[in-house]
């Protein structure tokens, strides 16, 4: 092939501008890390990438409100704890004042105790967290239970995702639990009862309503141990969420993300390429007949 | 052979010479000329020769038979089409490149802004009446919006920035028709009069060359010597030493980007083009706007359509916490024709966020979230054009711009490389080597002096004869 000046010249420019082009291309990867700045990089991985970033959004949400409503169950099972401590000591004055040896004084006495327990009751029943009343179901922006024991809240219970689309229950069901909505037996109505008993000195009454406290305690150890699984199902799911979360981040890295070392022996071998090329180029350019013709 | 004519035949020479050192010369001016073919002075013996003796015969010295350009034809019909390609694959690649809004890494793209919107509908399934994850979820579904409106207007200016490229485009075709028109006019003039104006020649394949270049347009020889130009469909730009002219016009069925008209030098009356029927940049620009970005931006426009018709449709078998029902999430789209410009969320909810429709039931309470849990199961649901949720589609849409993107670059690619081929067979054949001028120069500058030392020496004879009278 005849070779003219003008095609060297221009060899040398295409050949300067490619070298050029992948100098930049690996000196973008390395200094942004990223390998994929375009979908034309990557058609495939920039598309997959959107699953992820999508998944890794989803899973990390799911975690953070899997632990709110951990946190949430966690205050709820104080709660219960507080009206466990409140039941016990009521069983306590029942089995104690239901001995007839007891006089109506000591009665009347411990009857004022009992109705300070129940507004204990009361007052726990209506613990609040972030601002909502976590024992009024779905009616939980208003006093769940009034000072008179009356439950003014629903048996709806909230449910939160513990994985995407997979819901698990989040809030107890006060009514069911202390009230014993479904055939169970009312703890406000119990305290209120044992009350009765004990300023009238009603030492049978006393006895019965012994009962009726010892099933409520159940009923609470029922609602805990619900309370706990609810958190154990929570916390499983925010490790598992966090888990996804990493691996999304590690998915999407190794999709979009640049390989460093690769990525750096690039960089090194478009160095010396374009260092060569300019080399070439000046040896090349400089040659003429004209400079040797005197 | 007298002595006289000798020195008559060695002047005559002379004449050649000064010419190929002028053709050197002219050729190593233009070493660097676009479009310019070398061209030689082409020496031949002078006939016919004097006749001496009985089977004698003394030359005459040498005539020039002409100036003539350096031109494979072969390389020149392969030429054409190869400008035209690699010019209709840069243009789109170039064009696509500087698209960023559809990166798979951009902050603030509807990627992203999906994630947080969906996110911020859990966080309040967490706890549906509070005001301030109520306001969360109006943010993610106006940053939604926002992400379609900004991701969309950037395809749109991308498709709006090729308008003006293609108009310019098209100013300086008609200004390269109208030159090869006038250069058809002149070269068969001088053609006619029995020169070659290698010159005119090469600025007209300069034009023709760049005409493919910016329209894909291919020469067609007459029977003379002019060319015709005409588009890759066949309608004729240039017929003889007429141009036609092209123009531009806003497609009010094409959301007013320009499209070409072509207006018969004949008077009859003007057409639209097709993009189909043009090459070059200003067919790959066509490409590129009305293809790759104008599927990308219908895609955009159904997407945004499909989910917050979705979205809304859930939403208004919902109830807010004042027991109200029917409430919009986003603001109701009447068509998918430019749903991702005009997507935003619902004024009413926008103001007052407790009209997000969380409960499934007018007689729940604040903390019910089942339409909110169905609301969030959206993400997942089939969009009505596609039969892709939300996710999917967004990934379809990067998909299919990355592969049309990738395609485009791997065929600038190859045409490049294949114009580089052809290009530098035409400068083979063509183009100038200072080099080989020099040696020509030299070459023809040693005869010269040798015929000059004829001219000399016959005349010293002629001298020494006149002597003897």
């Amino acid at each position: 092939m005849r070779v003219t000046e003008k095609m060297i010249f221009e060899s040398t420019v295409a050949q300067t501008a490619t070298s050029r082009q992948n100098l930049e291309v690996a000196q973008n990867e390395v200094a942004s890390g990223t390998r994929v700045q375009h979908p034309g990089d990557d058609p495939v991985a920039a598309a997959l990438s959107v699953g992820h970033t999508v998944d890794k959004a989803r899973f990390a949400a799911v975690g953070q409100d899997a632990q709110r409503a951990a946190d949430e169950l966690n205050a709820a099972d104080t709660a219960l704890d507080g009206l466990s401590t409140v039941t016990s000591r009521a069983m306590e004055i029942a089995t104690q004042f239901g001995n007839d040896s007891y006089g109506a004084t000591d009665r009347a006495t411990a009857a004022v105790e009992v109705n300070g327990l129940f507004q204990q009751a009361v007052g726990l029943l209506n613990t609040t967290y972030g601002g909502r009343y976590i024992f009024g179901g779905s009616k939980d922006n208003a006093v769940p239970f009034q000072a008179d024991g009356t439950y003014v809240g629903d048996d709806n219970t909230r449910t939160v995702e513990v994985a995407p689309g997979l819901y698990q229950t989040a809030s107890l069901d006060a009514n069911n639990i202390v009230k014993g909505a479904n055939g169970g037996t009312d703890l406000m109505k119990t305290l209120t009862d044992l009350s009765t008993a004990l300023k009238s000195n009603d030492g049978a009454g006393i006895r019965t309503a012994l009962d009726s406290v010892n099933q409520c305690v159940s009923q609470i150890a029922a609602g805990r141990t619900q309370a706990g699984m609810a958190v154990d199902a929570f916390q499983s799911a925010v490790s598992t969420a966090s888990t996804a979360v990493s691996d999304e981040t590690v998915k999407i890295g190794k999709l979009l993300d640049a390989d460093i070392i690769d990525a750096s022996t690039r960089l090194a071998s478009a160095q010396y390429a374009l260092n060569a090329t300019l080399s070439a180029a000046a040896k090349t350019l400089t040659m003429s007949l004209a400079d040797k013709l005197t | 052979m007298d002595l006289v004519n000798i020195i008559m035949n060695a002047g005559a020479s002379l004449g050649v010479y000064r010419a190929q050192v002028a053709t050197a010369s002219h050729n190593i001016s233009n070493a660097n000329t676009p479009g310019y073919a070398r061209q030689d002075a082409i020496a031949t013996e002078t006939v016919p020769a004097e006749e001496v003796g009985v089977n004698g015969y003394i030359g005459r010295g040498v005539t020039l038979q002409g100036v003539v350009q350096n031109r494979d034809q072969f390389v020149e019909s392969q030429l054409n089409a190869a400008f035209g390609n690699s010019a209709s694959t840069s243009a789109q690649a170039d064009a696509l490149s500087t698209v960023t809004a559809l990166d798979p890494q951009a902050k603030g793209g509807i990627t992203d802004a999906l994630g947080t919107f969906y996110s911020a509908l859990r966080d309040l399934n967490q706890n549906p009446s509070d005001l301030g994850l109520r306001q969360a979820v109006v943010d993610g579904a106006q940053g939604v919006a926002t992400a379609f409106n900004t991701t969309v207007n950037s395809i749109s200016n991308s498709r709006s920035a090729i308008d003006q490229n293609v108009a310019s485009l098209v100013d300086k075709v008609n200004g390269l028709t109208a030159a090869v028109a006038d250069l058809n006019q002149r070269i068969d003039q001088a053609v006619n009069s029995g020169r070659t104006p290698n010159d005119l020649l090469d600025v007209r394949q300069n034009d023709l060359d760049q005409l493919a270049q910016m329209i894909g347009a291919r020469p067609i020889p007459d029977d003379h010597s002019s060319v015709n130009i005409v588009l890759p469909d066949g309608t004729c730009l240039v017929s003889g030493i007429v141009a036609s002219k092209l123009s531009i016009q806003a497609n009010s069925s094409n959301n007013n980007h320009y499209e070409i008209v072509f207006k018969p030098s004949d008077g009859t009356s003007s057409s639209p083009l097709k993009n189909s029927e043009m090459g070059g940049q200003i067919g790959g620009l066509l490409v590129s706007r009305d293809d790759t970005l104008g599927k990308a931006e219908s895609g955009l426009d159904n997407l945004a359509y499909d989910l917050s018709t979705t979205i809304n449709q859930q939403s208004e078998l919902g109830y807010a916490l004042d027991g109200s029902t029917g409430h919009d999430l986003f603001a109701i789209l009447s068509a998918p024709s430019s749903a991702a410009k005009n997507l935003a969320v619902d004024a009413s909810v926008s103001a007052n966020p407790s009209l997000l429709a969380a409960a499934g039931s007018a007689t729940t309470g604040p903390g019910d979230s089942t339409n909110l849990q169905a609301m969030i199961a959206t993400e997942n649901t089939p969009l009505p054009s596609n039969n892709l949720n939300a996710q999917q589609s967004m990934a379809k849409l990067t998909s299919d711009f990355g592969i049309a993107v990738s395609t485009v670059n791997d065929s600038a690619e190859f045409d490049k490389n294949l114009l580089t081929d052809l290009t530098n067979a035409r400068e083979s054949a063509s183009g100038v080597s200072v080099d080989d001028e020099l040696i020509h120069l030299t070459a023809a500058q040693t005869a010269y002096n040798a015929l000059t030392k004829v001219v000399t020496t016959t005349n010293a004879m002629l001298d020494a004869l006149m002597k003897l009278i």
